[in-house]
């Protein structure tokens, strides 16, 4: 509702409260990790709850360095997503391409219909024949084994969503080139990626958002620190002798701060990434 | 990148009416298939078809060895009471997720749709729940409800809400009352922001009209605003409404499921069954069921969707 009207004072009031009153149960969790990152062991879990902490301590940060191995997990989270990232826009681009410029039997209804429902199992159900086929392959706790299965998690968002891209970009001017004498290959590289560019570094970005925090598949498919990620790192801490609260904030705090960054400056595509680029 | 090939071909969609689209059908074959078969072997035929193979037998881990069964699983599946347990308490869950998500996120979307001041701030803030890690967030909230420690009790006790601690997590019904606050809590930034763009969509004119014709506030909303969000609307709660059949990391961190299985959602009972009871047969038969389940609700999801890009060409 964009429109210049004279709100009365009590509404503006209203208003305040209401969003401050979400804010504040929004931020809540978030400041409880953040807290409970720095927060003097003993003081964890008390009650009364210290909403500011009494004394700070880098205990948390130090540990997860020193002995969960946070220099591996924090890695491989990296390595892995942004892999999976490009496997995705490597086999996805060509798919959207063809997606949006050619017409062909069984394209909406077969081709694009199926790898749209592929977005919507739940990876529990593919678990045990996963786990089974890649410890027959060897790719029980390797990254390569989460690389491809991740991979596959956002393939479905990456071909759906650069179909939209491509879509608006105006055919005329890759025909106009193939005209020039250009082959259709040339006119990819040379109109369709540049204009679409922005499409795919967006995608990437929303590919590392939509994997980053994946807990399932990572936590059946691999076994040791060397190959772990960041969400497994951060349940392993909990053992038999309680549960190691300020380690998982620390884990927590690091593991939010890309993907924060992620949401707050690529906030426009998505949305495009959540609805398959049908909204804009 | 070099763009002097795109700005001189730019030219060229000036003329793009007049010329027909040219349409060479082989090769999107070539270029789509990678893609499709990736797919296809990884998430879709394989898989199902090793969970139709094993739902048929029984495996033993210890001696790796399976043997057939029959429809043994099957029927062993539909009288077990933990997995009836775990599809009635996985559609309880979604269901009070879904509507508390949607009234929220619709509301908090129309507020934030308005012109104030710091709105720019307020719309960063409300959808950083996105942010996170949803594991951690188990274990952030099993410290916000921890037993006679609970933040959420003392700021409920100041307020005179209620009187002396809750105990949350060891109580059935609280446990999936603290299971959907976490879940809420995390999603409704994503229902936000999906209704919001919705919004946008609205072009001004229509307020504009709507105020010469002395449109109340209510009525403008259920004339207007509604039915031209409806499709966003409708297809955030139809995937969020698939999204829930997936819920796990968060039971995992929380509760593990209890107390007495009153937080064991699907997802969380074939992990459970097929990799801490190692009972491959029913984990391979429950996956079939749910995917059953979904197939019938991505399709309506998807033909939605087709719908929708019909009518937006």
């Amino acid at each position: 509702m964009q429109r210049v009207q004279r709100e009365s004072r009590a509404y503006k009031l209203f208003r305040i409260v209401f969003l401050l009153f979400f804010i504040a149960v929004f931020l809540l969790p978030i400041w409880w990790m953040i807290k409970t990152s720095i927060i003097l062991r003993v003081d964890t879990v008390v009650y009364p709850p210290q909403y500011i902490p009494k004394g700070i301590e880098f205990d948390g940060y130090i540990r997860i360095w020193k002995d969960q191995g946070l220099p591996f997990l924090y890695f491989n989270t990296i390595r892995i997503n942004i892999l999976a990232a490009l496997l995705a826009l490597l086999l996805g681009v060509p798919a959207a391409y063809a997606a949006s410029r050619y017409d062909f039997w069984g394209k909406e209804g077969g081709f694009m219909f199926t790898i749209l429902s592929t977005r919507f199992l739940p990876p529990a159900t593919a678990l045990v024949p996963l786990y089974f086929l890649y410890r027959w392959l060897g790719l029980v706790d390797s990254i390569w084994g989460l690389v491809i299965a991740y991979a596959g998690l956002n393939l479905p968002i990456v071909v759906w969503v650069m179909r939209s891209f491509i879509d608006e970009i105006p055919r005329a001017m890759e025909e106009s080139y193939m005209l020039d004498g250009h082959s259709r290959v040339a006119a990819f590289f040379k109109i369709i990626m540049p204009l679409s560019a922005p499409g795919i570094a967006a995608m990437f970005m929303i590919c590392n958002f939509l994997t980053w925090g994946e807990f399932l598949l990572s936590a059946v498919l691999t076994t040791t620190v060397p190959h772990q990620t960041l969400p497994i790192g951060a349940a392993q801490l909990e053992g038999d002798i309680g549960i190691l609260w300020q380690q998982i904030a620390a884990i927590g705090v690091l593991g939010a701060i890309p993907i924060t960054l992620i949401i707050v400056f690529f906030q426009r595509y998505l949305v495009r990434g959540f609805s398959f680029g049908i909204l804009k | 990148m070099d763009l002097s090939n795109v700005t001189r071909y730019q030219s060229a969609v000036a003329v793009e009416a007049a010329a027909p689209p040219v349409v060479i059908k082989r090769r999107g074959y070539l270029l789509i298939w990678p893609a499709f078969l990736y797919l296809l072997a990884f998430l879709i035929v394989y898989p199902f078809g090793y969970n139709v193979y094993q739902s048929f037998f029984e495996y033993s881990m210890l001696t790796d060895t399976s043997w057939f069964a029959g429809l043994k699983n099957y029927v062993g599946l539909f009288t077990s009471p933990e997995y009836l347990n775990s599809v009635w308490v996985g559609s309880l869950i979604a269901f009070f997720c879904l509507a508390i998500e949607t009234l929220l996120g619709l509301s908090i979307a129309l507020v934030l749709n308005q012109n104030f001041k710091g709105k720019v701030l307020a719309r960063i803030l409300l959808i950083l729940p996105l942010g996170t890690i949803p594991v951690i967030n188990g274990y952030m909230f099993n410290i916000l409800f921890f037993p006679n420690a609970s933040v959420v009790d003392h700021i409920l006790n100041i307020l005179g809400i209620i009187n002396g601690p809750m105990n949350w997590l060891q109580d059935p019904i609280k446990a999936r009352i603290v299971i959907i606050a976490m879940d809420v809590w995390q999603w409704t930034s994503f229902m936000i922001i999906m209704i919001l763009a919705g919004l946008s969509a609205i072009p001004e004119s229509f307020y504009e009209l709507a105020k010469l014709d002395n449109m109340s506030t209510w009525k403008t909303f259920w004339r207007i605003t509604l039915p031209k969000i409806k499709f966003p609307l409708a297809l955030a709660m139809l995937i969020r409404a698939m999204d829930l059949l997936k819920f796990f990391d968060g039971v995992y961190a929380l509760t593990k499921g209890g107390p007495q299985s009153a937080t064991e959602t699907v997802s969380f009972y074939i992990y459970r069954i097929g990799f801490k009871a190692f009972n491959v047969g029913y984990a391979s038969a429950g996956s079939i069921i749910v995917w059953a389940i979904i197939w019938v609700m991505s399709f309506i999801v998807i033909s939605k969707v087709f719908a929708a890009k019909e009518k937006a060409v």
